[in-house]
């Protein structure tokens, strides 16, 4: 699924690691969350809300297209 | 000044460890790693019964009280392992490593179902075949780590 997590962390000089601290995940499900290939559970996509101060669906777009970044 | 594009490949030796015990949590590491202890644990029990049981050619009646015992420590292996499945599910944080876990499980369970119809196939066909047990086992618990491996390479587990 497409979303902006790789822009709003950009935008706050996180790096993936500081991101997955806060989350209490791994860099590699950042990492994979950011490139599209794995989808978050609803609380996971909750919190990330959260944690960026916007909507699930300001950060999540299920219909826009996801340009894949592989790492 | 963090990088933000981070997503660089870690140079360690990953069939050492497929998983970078840095980038995961002391529980969820504990967690997973105690399921392949006990399959490991629970593959090598049932291998040294199946083993031993060919020593007693007399069948049941000539078993030792020893050996009954040792029948049993598989089962109790198992159970162990269940319960390790059971916390990981339960206890893991991780939504990634979860997934890992899953789809290795899954990949185990495929190979062990192929093995199955394969060995069933050769049975029909040629006749008695004695391997069809052990195969289908360790076709479940090959399976399940070949995919573990390849799991944790293909998300960088690495």
């Amino acid at each position: 699924m497409y979303n902006r997590l790789r822009v709003l962390r950009a935008e706050r000089r996180w790096s993936q690691a500081i991101l997955a601290e806060k989350l209490g995940v791994s860099r590699q499900t950042v990492n994979a969350i950011e490139a599209g290939r794995f989808d978050p559970s609803l609380p996971l996509a909750f919190a990330l809300a959260k944690i960026f101060d916007q909507k699930i669906e300001e950060i999540f777009d299920p219909d826009k297209e996801v340009v894949m970044k592989e790492s | 000044m963090n990088n933000v594009d981070d997503d660089e490949k870690f140079n360690r030796k990953w069939w050492l460890n497929p998983m970078d015990s840095k980038q995961l949590s002391d529980g969820d590491r504990r967690n997973a790693k105690l399921i392949n202890l006990w399959i490991v644990i629970v593959a090598l029990l049932y291998a040294g019964v199946v083993k031993i049981v060919k020593l007693f050619e007399g069948g049941v009646d000539e078993w030792p009280i020893w050996f009954w015992l040792f029948m049993f420590l598989p089962i109790v292996a198992t159970v162990f392992l269940i319960h390790a499945l059971y916390r990981f599910c339960r206890d893991t944080k991780d939504e990634l490593l979860k997934r890992v876990i899953y789809e290795s499980l899954s990949i185990g369970f495929a190979v062990a179902f192929f093995i199955h119809i394969c060995s069933f196939v050769a049975k029909v066909a040629v006749g008695p075949f004695e391997l069809h047990g052990i195969l289908t086992f360790w076709g479940l618990v090959l399976g399940y780590f070949i995919g573990f491996v390849l799991l944790c390479r293909k998300n960088c587990y690495v």
